[in-house]
């Protein structure tokens, strides 16, 4: 069948376009390779980061998941959805944020030297914790939230019932989801921190705070040392696929965080210790997640003078990767809504961006200058990486229009193309625009291998915005921020206004 | 005439059946719940796979074809038109898959539309039919695929008893007209009663010959007695 053929063929290609640089990569890995002390302390670092971000984001997410799921307050809901914002934020313009609260001349220190304490550094350890969890907190609030709304309300008006007292309310009620869903998050969370560059590249660096991400890209783009990259990053592929395997052995597949949290909630009597604990919480986190931003914006619109007109490539750049990284990870997917996607999905997190970057750069380098064909690269690495998501977000719309409709087109003897453009595609149209948004959000917002690649010959507007941050420019990097927020976010919704015309 | 001599086993469903159909009469399937009726319908129109036996049409082997090739159109209970289509779109599916369909088929298409009573719904989404008119578009789809069987899996359960009666009667006037095999399940007695002279029996995991309509549903000494 033609839907098999092609399922087929997108196995392949996402094999060739994994693997492929895989491979490539282990082979050239140093085979007398030996660990210095600065490889040591990659490692001990990079695992050390992970841990306590993870470790941090989930400890702090639980209090705040817990107080959303019993107030009611007007904002709720917008607090909720404001949850999702920071996973299609592009990670240098929240960087920008927290650097213009938390940064050495931010809103933070101001205060803390006006009133004669010593001043906080956001560079280091610090600040590669800040930056991830402001990214995870909001991630595991959503899952810990999900958990609590799907408790049945039947167990909390029994605990009012029996007027229980605040350690048993928990250990009855909340243990067993803490239990349940915290594991699965920390170990999410741990992976992502694991593998994550843009951060570790514009606050970590030096020799106490560099991560074997940062060590491979280091080494690969200053260097030159190939076989050291190879080797760092076939140590980092390990853990992370270790990680990742374990988590499913032990947790099973993760759940699906994307659901709709808009559920009544319960409402009941909380002594006013409760109230004044909860809403601390509420209105600290709010403040933490919403002030870098709004911090950035204001900044960033008060320097829009500052922006240059050589501006305009990058922005197009950007747009264009964007666009064809979506369509391609998109059209990827529909090969992928079986089981096999979900495991893949689940699996290529543990692969990093930049790994497969510099596969590629070893796989084509005797061929022809991989700084040549950065475009095609960046397309490649782009359109892989968005391909989990994709897979995640159109598998049950996917799942629903078979077993809805596969019988009546079976009845009405349909081909398997006629099946696909009567049936199938218009079915699918909201989905299928949800997911291209969001891949084409990620994809115009990443700061990953365009870093390793990107120079003179091609830029992404991302990277304009780092190099402007080297470059002490921050003014004009705020202001270009704001770009590149209102693109991302104005892609996002431009796709997500399509798939919601004229559907039945 | 539709000679079915086939068992199906399944994990938790058994059913044999050894009976003769005759072309152009209407017969009532009725049994317990879980008995297998819909299992029996899907068997004979192909979206289920007998475990041994044959199905003869007409003295033609048809267990081994797919569905669309043996000349069995069925209504199912739910999901018998594609919500995102115009009433037109669903009812060309069936005649073609061109987005432009030919004057001869339009021609037909005109013609079922007067046969069913649908005429000015041409534009409108299901969602923006009542059930009943939705029965009638499901009909128009199966009549237009000019198939000699024609099965019913309870497709008018969800109707009100008028609506349903209207249904009924249109099915047997086509029926009628066109000279078709109908089997159609159905968990009311009633039903069997307006318009199937013959009804077949499905219980312990057995699909039994086909009797005379009054004497399948004799509340006393019929087969049906307990269930009744």
């Amino acid at each position: 069948m033609a839907q098999r053929t092609f399922s087929i063929v997108a196995n392949c290609t996402l094999l060739f376009a994994v693997f492929g640089p895989l491979v490539v990569l282990i082979f050239h890995a140093d085979q007398n390779f030996t660990f210095t002390s600065a490889d040591r302390a990659a490692l001990k670092f990079t695992l050390l980061q992970a841990a306590l971000s993870s470790l941090l984001s989930v400890l702090l997410a639980w209090p705040l998941a817990l107080a959303l799921s019993r107030r009611q307050f007007r904002g709720r809901r917008l607090l909720i959805v404001a949850l999702s914002v920071p996973f299609i934020l592009p990670v240098i313009v929240a960087i920008l944020g927290l650097l213009s609260v938390f940064g050495n001349s931010g809103l933070l220190n101001s205060l803390l030297s006006f009133f004669g304490f010593p001043v906080f550094s956001i560079y280091g350890l610090s600040g590669v914790l800040l930056a991830h969890i402001f990214f995870n907190i909001p991630l595991a609030t959503r899952a810990f939230l999900l958990a609590l709304e799907r408790r049945p309300k039947e167990l909390d008006r029994l605990a009012d019932g029996l007027n229980l007292n605040f350690l048993i309310r928990f250990w009855i009620l909340d243990w067993p989801i803490v239990r349940l869903i915290a594991p699965q998050i920390f170990s999410l969370i741990f992976v992502l921190c694991l593998t994550s560059f843009a951060v570790v590249l514009t606050l970590g660096g030096g020799p106490k705070a560099t991560t074997l991400e940062l060590a491979i890209y280091q080494s690969f783009r200053f260097e030159l040392d190939f076989g050291r990259a190879s080797f760092l990053a076939f140590i980092q592929l390990s853990i992370a696929a270790l990680t990742c395997v374990l988590s499913i052995i032990i947790f099973g597949l993760p759940l699906n965080f994307n659901q709709s949290l808009d559920r009544p909630i319960h409402k009941r009597y909380l002594r006013l210790g409760s109230l004044f604990w909860d809403f601390g919480i509420i209105i600290v986190m709010g403040l933490f997640l919403t002030i870098p931003l709004i911090s950035v914006l204001l900044k960033g619109v008060q320097n829009f003078y500052l922006l240059e007109i050589t501006i305009w490539t990058p922005i197009f750049n950007s747009i264009t990767l964007a666009l064809f990284s979506a369509l391609i990870s998109t059209i990827l997917a529909m090969g992928f809504m079986n089981k096999w996607g979900e495991v893949i999905g689940t699996l290529s997190i543990a692969v990093s961006p930049l790994i497969i970057g510099a596969g590629l750069f070893l796989m084509i380098k005797n061929f022809i200058s991989p700084f040549e064909v950065t475009f095609w690269v960046i397309l490649t690495v782009n359109s892989i990486m968005g391909l989990p998501f994709a897979i995640r977000i159109m598998r049950p719309a996917s799942d629903e229009i078979i077993s809805n409709f596969h019988r009546l087109s079976i009845a009405y003897g349909m081909t398997p193309f006629a099946w696909f453009y009567w049936v199938y595609l218009p079915r699918l149209k909201g989905a299928l625009t949800y997911s291209m948004g969001l891949v084409a959000a990620l994809s115009m917002g990443d700061l990953g291998v365009i870093v390793l690649f990107g120079g003179a010959n091609f830029e992404t507007l991302p990277l304009v915005i780092y190099q402007l941050m080297s470059a002490y420019r921050i003014d004009q990097a705020m202001a270009s921020a704001v770009i590149l927020v209102l693109i991302s976010i104005g892609i996002f919704l431009v796709f997500d206004r399509i798939g919601k015309t004229r559907n039945a | 005439m539709l000679k079915l001599n086939f068992s199906f086993e399944e994990n938790y469903l058994a059913i044999s059946a050894n009976l003769s159909l005759e072309s152009d009469k209407i017969y009532a399937i009725i049994g317990p719940s879980g008995a297998g009726k819909s299992t029996f319908l899907n068997l004979i129109s192909g979206f289920s796979e007998i475990s041994s036996g044959s199905i003869l049409w007409n003295e033609q082997e048809i267990s081994d074809l797919p569905p669309s090739k043996r000349n069995i159109s069925i209504l199912f209970q739910d999901n018998n038109l594609f919500p995102h289509l115009s009433v037109w779109r669903n009812l060309a599916l069936a005649v073609s898959h061109w987005p432009k369909i030919s004057n001869d088929d339009e021609a037909k298409l005109h013609s079922v539309i007067s046969e069913v009573g649908i005429r000015g719904l041409e534009n409108r989404k299901p969602s923006q039919l009542s059930g009943g008119q939705q029965s009638r578009v499901a009909l128009a789809r199966v009549l237009l695929q000019k198939n000699k069987i024609l099965l019913l899996d309870e497709p008018f359960a969800a109707l009100g008893p008028s609506l349903k009666d209207q249904m009924l009667e249109l099915i047997e006037k086509i029926a009628r007209n066109r000279g078709l095999l109908v089997l159609m399940v159905t968990h009311d007695p009633a039903d069997a009663n307006k318009i199937a002279s013959q009804t077949i029996v499905v219980k312990n995991n057995k699909v039994h010959t086909p009797l005379n309509t009054n004497k399948a549903l004799d509340p006393i000494n019929g087969p049906l007695a307990d269930y009744l």
